[in-house]
């Protein structure tokens, strides 16, 4: 009860200084260089309170620098960070009021899992019965009341896993930094932590700022997602807004299954674009990325799940190119295709198993989609950028 | 048969007969060892111990008897000799301790890798120099006309050379204090390579300071090698006699001194034995109360 009334006096405190226009935490301009490698250039965003944040991207990308700037082991090479308002870019991690979550979960070996949680509020120099008070709570928030007594090493992953959440939270700070905290656990404890997570952040109320290679981590749990490449926010937005309109063949690749098709632009117009697709076909699409104009090349991105057969050409509308089958793989609940186009270019399908088409390896067949889902792209302008996807593959 | 037979079992069947394996392995792998053990570490004890027991002769045995106690713990020399050494032995394993933690710490967490080997390199060759060698060179440096007195009496500091920077039990401790560096300093910093550097980085995340990051995480996972350190070394230093007998004087006169005297110039054979042996108990007590204290067993259920 006393620790609620904390935090609301906490946001208040912060809505008089003027800063609490919802924002926890911004990053102005921040670089980061080892010497001669860059490893985050010049990257700006806010986190909102109780927002779940993701840094998304492959490893190199500079996310977990980014993470590790905002957690205060790192210092910015230029740029600063605002905690709360305040100019958090020189602060050593235990002077600011963000806490971060391990990937090796770092457990104190020599302590018991209260030890382990009170740890943080012992700093605080809080009064035995508060620090009693936030050890309870924060393990009921894991769910993990009455494992107090146990050792780290008695315990499980998951348990593991969670009691480095508690010992977090127990410090109740502004933002709660997570590094690939499931990383290390098995997929089906993985996909329940999911929830876990989400329900705990929806719980405790303050911002998440969550790292991970795993889009489907990311899909599942953010608010917003940060797809990060080369150093640099490819893309900010919701998880929808990445998966179904990325702002760039990076992020169309890293985020979910995608095929690439390459063309021309032969018209936008504000219902969308015709893009003649190598080998001689076209396709009609609802959705454009606004830079891209007339005449120049495109890549039209599909989403394996929206690709549909066809024994004949269909009528027009959409997009729809002749394919061989290549490769038929039942997963159960779908089945996937892999087809073989013109040259080397290649697009995947994914068919729900009751909407299963009469098409097996071997068979030409057309593959088709509706506006909506065939999303046209410029471009890269350098192509070592493409991330690995079905057609270049 | 053969024809039936998996391809496999009868060299299995060989290395079983060759070699030893499961419940009865580890005792008969161990029997050649524990033979040599017995034979050179426990029998000498037991002559000790023999000994000790026995009335002082030239010729040998004497008949059995208490004397050889009795005379050492009533006789107050003893007694003042024995806080000497333990006073001795206690400051220089604390100045060492001192020196071998941070010098561990920056061994194991705060050195570039390529630069690690190097530095341990370092450390245990200064350790191979000639004990004797290093104790000459401390009396070169402490003496009278050494480079201390020299320095302070050229830049004004004193009018005369300082004597009881010689031939003091503050020699002793400063020549053994510098002596058994690299015994402290490796089992910690081994003890330390072992810790999660992690562990640090969130203690500090938690909002712990330096120093409290030393105290709660560093210092308690370092037990183990700290243990390891002082039975490699306080309990050496006990029975140490070469140093305090070149630059301890009066003052700096230790029981192993008494030893050695009582056994290679009175020639009491009984009185030297019987001090060995107490020095063998008070060692045990010490490195069970140092396990007691490092907390080793629960330290090891947890790697």
């Amino acid at each position: 009860m006393s620790t609620e009334t904390e935090h609301v006096g906490g946001d208040a405190a912060v809505v008089q200084d003027g800063a609490g226009d919802g924002v926890a935490l911004s990053l102005d301009h921040v670089v980061k260089r080892f010497g001669e490698v860059v490893a985050v250039d010049g990257i700006s965003f806010d986190v909102g309170r109780r927002e779940f944040f993701s840094l998304l991207g492959p490893s190199g990308c500079g996310k977990t620098t980014t993470l590790r700037m905002l957690a205060g082991f790192e210092t910015p090479t230029e740029g600063r960070i605002l905690v709360d308002g305040r100019d958090a870019s020189r602060l050593a991690p235990h002077e600011r009021d963000t806490n971060m979550v391990f990937q090796s979960y770092a457990l104190f070996p020599h302590m018991t899992v209260a030890q382990n949680v009170a740890f943080g509020p012992q700093r605080k120099k809080l009064s035995r019965k508060e620090v009693e008070q936030r050890v309870q709570e924060s393990l009921s928030a894991v769910r993990l009341v009455g494992y107090g007594k146990r050792y780290p090493r008695e315990l499980s992953g998951g348990q593991q896993q969670r009691v480095a959440l508690a010992r977090a939270l127990a410090n109740q700070p502004s933002v709660l930094l997570l590094d690939e905290p499931l990383g290390a656990l098995d997929l089906k404890l993985r996909e329940e932590m999911q929830f876990e997570l989400k329900r705990i952040q929806r719980e405790v109320g303050i911002s998440f700022v969550y790292v991970t290679h795993d889009q489907g981590e990311a899909l599942t749990m953010s608010d917003r997602i940060a797809v990060m490449n080369g150093g640099v926010v490819e893309h900010l937005g919701t998880p929808e807004e990445v998966y179904l309109s990325p702002a760039s063949l990076f992020v169309a690749g890293f985020i979910g299954q995608t095929s690439f098709l390459p063309g021309r632009v032969e018209s936008v117009a504000a219902d969308g674009a015709d893009v003649s697709i190598e080998g001689g076909h076209r396709s009609r699409s609802a959705r454009v990325d606004p830079r891209v104009t007339v005449g120049s090349p495109a890549m039209v991105v599909v989403r394996p799940e929206h690709v549909r057969f066809s024994p004949t050409e269909p009528p027009a509308g959409g997009g729809s190119v002749p394919r061989t089958v290549l490769d038929e793989v039942f997963q159960g609940s779908v089945v996937r295709y892999q087809l073989q186009g013109p040259g080397d270019l290649r697009l995947s399908a994914l068919v729900p198993l009751d909407e299963r088409a009469d098409v097996h390896a071997g068979v030409q067949a057309w593959a088709s989609w509706l506006p909506e889902w065939g999303y046209v792209l410029p471009p890269a302008s350098d192509s070592s950028e493409l991330p690995p996807s079905d057609e270049t593959r | 048969m053969v024809a039936t037979a998996p391809p496999i079992t009868p060299s299995t069947e060989d290395t079983t007969r060759a070699r030893p394996k499961g419940r009865w392995a580890g005792p008969i792998y161990s029997i050649a060892p524990t033979m040599v053990l017995l034979a050179l570490f426990l029998g000498p004890m037991f002559i000790l111990l023999y000994y000790s027991f026995q009335k002082a002769s030239l010729a040998g045995a004497g008949g059995w008897t208490f004397d050889n106690y009795t005379s050492i713990l009533t006789d107050p020399t003893y007694g003042k000799v024995m806080l000497t050494t333990v006073m001795i032995c206690t400051i220089s394993m604390l100045i060492m301790l001192a020196i071998g933690l941070p010098l561990a710490y920056i061994l194991a967490m705060r050195t570039p890798p390529r630069f690690e080997l190097l530095l341990l390199l370092m450390l245990v060759i200064a350790e191979e120099l000639n004990p004797l060698i290093r104790i000459y060179a401390w009396r070169m440096i402490l003496g009278r006309g050494g480079v201390i007195n020299w320095t302070l009496q050229t830049i004004g500091l004193i009018d005369k050379p300082i004597d009881s920077l010689l031939f003091s039990s503050t020699a002793v401790v400063i020549v053994l204090s510098t002596t058994y560096i690299s015994f402290t300093t490796i089992p910690i910093y081994a003890a330390l390579k072992a810790v999660d550097p992690d562990l640090l980085e969130a203690a500090d995340d938690l909002g712990a300071s330096f120093f409290t990051r030393c105290r709660k995480i560093l210092l308690p996972l370092a037990a183990p090698g700290i243990f390891v350190a002082i039975i490699l070394v306080y309990i050496p230093l006990y029975s140490e006699f070469a140093a305090p007998a070149l630059v301890g004087g009066t003052s700096g006169y230790t029981i192993g001194n008494a030893i050695q005297e009582a056994i290679l110039e009175s020639g009491n054979r009984g009185v030297g034995s019987a001090m060995s042996f107490m020095l063998l108990v008070l060692s045990g007590a010490v490195a069970w109360i140092g396990y007691r204290m490092a907390k080793i067993r629960r330290l090891q259920a947890t790697s």
